[in-house]
This record gives C-alpha cells, sequence and structure tokens, in this order.
C-alpha cells in the first residue's frame, strides 16, 4: 500500500451504515483557545440504532471564570460541574470509550478544536474521521437549490428533517438529536434504511 | 415529540416500578429509526424487544382466521407494544410503523426480568384489562381535574359497640346512650353478629309491649349488610337503597371497623338521589315531577365526578327514571285506565343503560277492549308529560303518542310478525329496541305475551342470524392521528363500540333465551351458561363500562355538542387511550365470535 493508498483510508468519508459516535460538548466560551470544556456527552449510533444504553456522558469539573452568557446558553453552574471529574480523566475516560469509531456532530470543527487542545498534552489520539450533519445538510441543500438561502441553524436542520430536538443545550440532549439528524440524512440519501428494517 | 433523552418512567405501567427498577430499565433501553412501512414487528416471529413509541404513529394487524391482516389499532407517543411477544415468546401481532417512527426498544430479557422482580409490573401484563382499570381508579392523574374519589374511608363511622345475645333491652338501651351511637352489633357465635338499631329497641318496647329485661337476640338484623372501607361511598348508597336500610357496616379485610348511616352518607352528596325521590314522592302534579327530574343530570355529574362506578350510577338512574314515569302515569292516566294499561320503556332505558336522557323510546300496552279514543288521549298526555320532564322527543318517533307503538297484545304479535316478514333495517332495529323492553308503570302482566311472541320469534335461526349481521357490520380500529383516517369529530364509540357489544349480547342473550335485558345482566348469563367464557364476557363489561364512562364524560363536559357518541381520541389520558384500544380490540374479538356462532360470512 502507498502511502497516499493509506492516507485515502485514514480520511476516508464516513459512510452511514458504519458506527459512529454522536457527541457534542458544552464550554465555557466560544474560542477554543481560552475557554474550557465543561462537559461531555456522546452515544454510539449503529445504523438506524442510536444505542442509548452504551452511551458516554461526563461532567468536568471547571475552577476557571465564570462566564454568565455560557451559564445562560448551557445551565451548567459552577456548583454544577464541582462534582465533575478532572478534565484529564475525562478525556482518558473518552479515548478508552471512542476507540476509533468517527465522531459525527453539528459543526464538527469547533467540537473538535477543543478535545485536540485538551488531548494534545496528554498525548491522546482521537479518531481521525469525523462528520458534520451541518457540512452535509449544506451540500444537500446546494444540491438541491444552489442559488437560494442556506440553512444550516441546528433547529432549522431538525425541521427539515423532521427530526425531534431533545433538551437543546444539553450535552446529551445535542449529542441525541445530532445523531438523530445523522441517521436520518442516512434514510434520504442513501435509503438503505428501509429496505434494511424490512430485511 | 421526544421532550427527554430516556423512556418516560413516570408514566404507566412504567410508574409501576420502583427507582432501581426504573434505572435498570433506562440503562437498557436504546433508540431506534423504522422508516414508514417497515415491520417492526411479525406475528408469529420471536421478538427480542419490547417498543415504546418516541415519535410517529405505528399500527397493529391481526392475522385473520381467513388469512390476510386488518389494521386493529393506531398506537402513538407513549404507548407500549410488543410486551406480549416478549413474555410469551411470539407476537400474536404485526406491528408496522405507519409514518417515519422512533421508539424506544427494551431487551426482551430486561423486559422479563422487570416483570419477574416487580410483581405489580408483571401483573400489569399478565392480568390485563382489569389490572389497567384498577391502575386508572388509584392513580391520581386527573380524570377530568374535578372532585377526588369520594370513598368510605373519607367519612368517620360510627365506632363498632358489641352487646351479647342474652343482654337486656334495657342494658343494650343504657349502652347505646352512653357511648353516643345509633346501633349495636350483637355478637352471637352460632349466627354470627347481627345488627340492632336506636329504632329496633323503640319499636320493640313501644309497639312490640316487650319487657326491658328481655334478650336483644331476637331483635338482631342478619347478616351483616357491609362494605369496605376502600369502596366507594357512592356503593354503602346503592346498598341501603336496594335494601331499603338506613346502616352498613363498614370492614376492612374483612375485620369490622363499625357502621356508616344513610345521614352520613348523603351529607357528602350536595345533591342528592335520595332528596330527588322524597321530592318526588311529594310531587302532586306534572310541572312538579318536572322539576325533581331536571336536578338529574347534575346528580349523574356529581356522582360522576365523584368516581361512581358506570353500573351503579346506571342503575341509580334507571331506578330514578322508574319512579319518575310511575309518578307521571299515574297524574297523567285516569285511574279505571291505570290497571288497564302497561308503560314500557325501551331500548337503553329498558336495558337500565340509560345516564343522560337521549330520547323517548317507549311503548303502551293496552287491555283488548280499551276504547281506542281513551288510549290515544291517555298516550298522547303522557307522552306530553314525559317531554316536559327532560326525554326529548324520539326522533324515529318510537313513542307513545305514535299510534304504531300502542295496542293490545294481538296488535303488538301481528306489528311483530309484519317486521319479522319483511326484516329491512327499520325492522330489525324496531324488534332490537323491543327486546329490550321494560315495564315501568301500569299492569307488567299485559306485556308478558308481547315479550313471550318476540322471543318465540327472534329466537329463529334466521331472525337471530339478521340480527348478529348488523352487530359486525361495523369496525373501528382505532384512529386519532387525522393523517389515516380523517374525522373531525372523532372516534364514533356508539356504532364502533356500544351498538356492537349491546346488539351481539342481545342477539346472544335471544339465541340462549336468556330474558334479561341489562347487558351486563346477560353477559353472566351468558357466562353461566357456558355461552362465553367468564374471561371474554368479563372483558365485554368492562369495555362496555369504559366506552359508556368515555362518552359521559364527553357529554358532561359538552365537548362535541353535536356528536355525543364521539370521543377525541387524541385528547384522551394516555391510560385511558390504552384501555380503549383494549375494549375495541374486544369487540373485534367478540364480532368474530358472533360470525362464527350464527355462521356469517366474512
Amino acid at each position: 500500500m502507498t502511502l497516499l493508498d493509506a492516507l485515502v483510508h485514514t480520511f476516508r468519508p464516513v459512510r452511514y451504515s458504519e458506527p459512529v459516535v454522536a457527541l457534542d460538548l458544552e464550554t465555557s466560551g466560544l474560542d477554543p483557545r481560552s475557554d474550557r470544556i465543561l462537559a461531555i456527552a456522546a452515544i454510539p449510533v449503529e445504523g438506524t440504532r442510536v444505542v442509548l444504553h452504551q452511551r458516554f456522558e461526563q461532567l468536568i469539573c471547571d475552577t476557571g471564570p465564570v462566564n454568565p452568557e455560557a451559564i445562560r446558553h448551557h445551565r451548567l453552574r459552577p456548583q454544577d460541574v464541582a462534582e465533575g471529574a478532572t478534565l484529564a480523566d475525562a478525556m482518558y475516560g473518552l479515548q478508552a470509550w471512542l476507540k476509533d469509531r468517527p465522531i459525527v456532530g453539528y459543526a464538527t470543527a469547533f467540537d473538535l478544536a477543543f478535545l485536540r487542545r485538551a488531548a494534545a498534552p496528554l498525548g491522546i489520539n482521537l479518531p481521525k474521521r469525523h462528520a458534520d450533519v451541518r457540512e452535509l445538510m449544506h451540500q444537500r441543500q446546494r444540491r438541491g437549490s444552489p442559488e437560494s438561502a442556506q440553512h444550516l441553524r441546528f433547529e432549522q436542520i431538525a425541521a427539515e428533517l423532521d427530526t425531534p430536538i431533545v433538551g437543546r443545550h444539553s450535552a446529551l440532549g445535542d449529542a441525541l438529536s445530532t445523531a438523530l439528524m445523522w441517521i436520518a440524512l442516512g434514510v434520504r440519501a442513501e435509503g438503505w434504511a428501509k429496505s434494511r428494517a424490512e430485511g | 415529540m421526544l421532550d427527554q433523552v430516556d423512556i418516560d418512567t413516570s408514566q404507566p405501567p412504567f410508574d409501576l416500578l420502583d427507582e432501581e427498577g426504573k434505572a435498570q430499565l433506562r440503562a437498557a433501553v436504546d433508540l431506534i429509526y423504522f422508516a414508514q412501512d417497515s415491520t417492526i414487528l411479525s406475528a408469529d416471529a420471536q421478538a427480542d424487544a419490547a417498543f415504546v413509541i418516541a415519535k410517529g404513529m405505528v399500527q397493529a394487524y391481526d392475522t385473520r382466521a381467513s388469512g390476510g391482516e386488518r389494521a386493529f389499532a393506531d398506537l402513538g407517543p407513549g404507548d407500549l407494544f410488543g410486551s406480549h411477544a416478549v413474555l410469551s415468546g411470539r407476537a400474536r401481532h404485526s406491528y408496522r410503523a405507519a409514518e417515519e417512527c422512533l421508539c424506544y426498544s427494551i431487551p426482551a430479557s430486561v423486559f422479563r426480568q422487570l416483570t419477574a422482580d416487580h410483581p405489580r409490573f408483571g401483573a400489569w401484563f399478565l392480568e390485563g384489562m382489569a389490572i389497567k382499570r384498577r391502575h386508572r381508579q388509584s392513580s391520581r392523574y386527573p380524570t377530568s381535574g374535578r372532585a377526588l374519589l369520594a370513598r368510605i374511608s373519607d367519612t368517620q363511622p360510627a365506632p363498632p359497640v358489641r352487646v351479647r345475645p342474652q343482654t337486656a333491652i334495657a342494658d343494650a338501651t343504657r349502652k347505646l346512650k352512653q357511648q353516643k351511637v345509633e346501633c349495636l352489633i350483637v355478637d352471637d357465635p352460632q349466627l354470627g353478629p347481627g345488627i340492632v338499631t336506636r329504632t329496633d329497641l323503640l319499636e320493640a318496647l313501644a309497639l312490640d309491649f316487650q319487657s326491658p329485661t328481655a334478650p336483644v337476640a331476637p331483635l338482631a338484623s342478619r347478616p351483616l349488610l357491609s362494605v369496605d372501607r376502600n369502596a366507594q361511598l357512592f356503593e354503602a348508597l346503592v346498598l341501603m337503597t336496594e335494601h331499603q336500610i338506613e346502616r352498613v357496616a363498614v370492614t376492612d379485610a374483612g375485620q369490622l371497623l363499625g357502621t356508616l348511616g344513610m345521614a352520613e352518607v348523603l351529607a357528602h352528596y350536595s345533591s342528592t338521589s335520595h332528596l330527588i325521590a322524597l321530592e318526588l314522592d311529594r310531587a302532586h302534579n306534572v310541572l312538579q315531577v318536572a322539576d325533581a327530574a331536571k336536578r338529574l343530570p347534575e346528580l349523574i355529574g356529581n356522582l360522576y365526578s365523584q368516581g361512581a362506578k358506570m353500573r351503579f350510577l346506571m342503575d341509580l338512574v334507571s331506578a330514578l327514571n322508574g319512579r319518575i314515569l310511575d309518578r307521571l302515569y299515574r297524574l297523567c292516566v285516569p285511574t279505571e285506565l291505570q290497571p288497564r294499561l302497561c308503560l314500557l320503556v325501551l331500548g337503553s332505558e329498558g336495558r337500565s343503560e340509560q345516564l343522560l336522557r337521549t330520547d323517548q323510546d317507549n311503548a303502551l300496552v293496552a287491555e283488548p277492549d280499551v276504547d281506542e279514543a281513551a288510549l290515544t288521549a291517555a298516550a298522547e298526555a303522557l307522552s306530553a308529560a314525559i317531554g316536559q320532564c327532560g326525554w326529548p322527543p324520539c326522533p324515529g318517533n318510537v313513542m307513545i303518542s305514535n299510534a304504531d307503538w300502542r295496542g293490545d297484545a294481538a296488535l303488538w304479535q301481528s306489528r311483530i310478525a309484519r317486521w319479522l316478514d319483511q326484516p329491512d333495517a327499520q325492522a330489525m332495529l324496531n324488534l332490537a329496541i323491543l327486546t329490550d323492553a321494560r315495564a315501568v308503570a301500569g299492569n307488567a302482566d299485559l306485556a308478558e305475551p308481547v315479550g313471550a311472541a318476540l322471543r318465540s320469534a327472534l329466537g329463529q335461526d334466521l331472525a337471530l342470524r339478521s340480527m348478529a349481521k348488523q352487530a359486525v357490520e361495523f369496525h373501528t380500529p382505532l384512529s386519532w392521528f387525522g393523517r389515516i383516517k380523517h374525522s373531525a369529530e372523532g372516534t364514533d364509540l356508539k356504532k364502533g363500540a356500544i351498538f356492537p357489544i349491546v346488539h351481539g349480547l342481545r342477539t346472544l342473550a335471544l339465541a340462549e333465551q336468556i330474558t334479561q335485558r341489562n347487558s351486563f345482566a346477560r353477559a353472566d348469563a351468558l357466562v353461566e351458561r357456558g355461552a362465553l367464557s367468564k374471561g371474554f364476557g368479563r372483558d365485554l363489561q368492562q369495555s362496555l363500562a369504559l366506552c359508556m364512562r368515555l362518552r359521559l364524560d364527553t357529554q358532561l363536559h359538552g365537548e362535541n355538542g353535536d356528536h355525543p357518541n364521539h370521543v377525541q381520541v387524541d385528547r384522551l389520558p394516555r391510560l385511558d387511550r390504552e384501555l380503549l384500544r383494549d375494549a375495541l380490540r374486544v369487540v373485534g374479538e367478540f364480532q368474530d365470535h358472533l360470525r362464527q356462532r350464527f355462521r356469517l360470512e366474512h
């Protein structure tokens, strides 16, 4: 196998039929360079099944400066995360749980930037393959009507795919909503879910 | 819609699990997507999970004896299915996604473990409808946001003061006074407990000239009629009314707790059946009767909101309606004619199943030589008075003001023969409602030959088959999402459930020559004859009571004014929806039973 082949294989697109992990973070703010992870939630998705019972949930004990704006968003107050794990423990736990499964998210680059900054000093390798429902929706809408305005907000995607939004702005709720968007995108793109469910 | 990540364990039947069980459940559940039209469970296949719908609609299918499938229920968010499949190892029914669905899946092994570890949760699935009904009655969710159920335990029974059988009347009276009670319990080791009231002692001394030293033993009434402290207060009222007594014993698991008097019971009802009955007895003209009769709907509403059982409620209403009609008969029919006529109530009133007065279905049977003009005059006066008391005229004109619904026995017999001869829909309906006829006033003996003629005419195979056919004509799969079956006015309970049960039981009763009129009593009698299995008879009774309750609920709330027989299924509490679905399944099974019994084509 050439180096190029290996690279192509390593970064091959995520298929809807393969096992993935829908992931979402809550953070103290929007800047991956200075803000901190407060909560991690991830749920395995296998085909059309959201494997709720194997999910990963971790609050992270955070003693940094409080950002009232962010608290209004995710409602995690300092006392809520006080019982959480250290960031290092949470990252080791996540790595062991994730294995090499691709990560699926909404605006995945944002979450990955936070995760990478946390992973680097610990020598943790994150899965190299990931998918973004926002990006997939963007492509889908462009194929439909290239000129028209894009509707890529979280709520708009859910509405267009007719998927429920569960507990918005909690890490677990957003991870589940994202998982359902991923399944719906797969069903609409490939139509495999139907034949699979019938088989 | 999904408003939380995990399955909602606050809803029945999961609320029957303790916290540990709920946690066990949540830790095992996944969420699965099903495309439209995909099969979630197949009949006869092994099921590895039970499902709770999180989003979307699922349809349940029966496999028919003749092959092919029949949709029998729509299930929506919050509904559980596949439990039977998981518990028995095989699915009875098929379930398909009627639209895109998300379902929580509960692994079979976990489900079975939960039913084994939590007896109340297990009983929910094994005992079926009965426990769901009990759960509904005991659960605290608002039935209609109104009063809580009044129970015996909400009252303060008088303490049981006991005396021995040989106690002297004087000593007993002293004890009564000291303990400030109205009655004494006479403990007799041979005969069991009996009751002696203040009135009994007074009458023994003052009217029967008994000696104050005589023993109380012969004064005691037996057996002691009792109600459990957990029973509805209303049951005490019915027991007292039935037996014409003023006091009942209250027991707790068989142990005597005390006694309860009519006055204490009545104090719990603002508007009382007793008062209406008294008012009726005192009424001297139609207007006064009408005033008393007008209070009946309010009474029904009160009793219903306090949780009175349908059967009790119907018995009471029927008794009061009977008294109203008897009173009107005495006021409107000339005295010399009274013993020469008989007033019959037909249809639901005849079966003692009317709650709110729908219309007057009635008939008159006369002696052969009653003068035609006198009969007409009496019938018209009586019909007008009945109208004044709140029974609207019958739209089909089945009432005594119509010459077709009065006459002597010979005329009735020729009518019955004519209807049988030309059994169109109207004729069959006429025969059916006449089958349920009940004499409420006048000379009941006059109605006997009419009833006998009817029973012998309808007992024939051909007539029975035409009747049975009507009972299987409509099948209503439970639908509440407009997408499958659009019906803005809701689900027609009368057509889809009440009529098939009532008419089917009526037909079976005729076939078995059972003379009971009430549907519940007919079911009991059919079970006794072995014409229905015990479990099925009970299911039919419960299904009928449920549909009647749901219909009454709609009517009392004045919702759906133009469609009093329809319920808006999507507005029902979830447990009611589940019960209704069970009830409609029972209707379907009953219709199959009728088809087989009367050899009808599918």
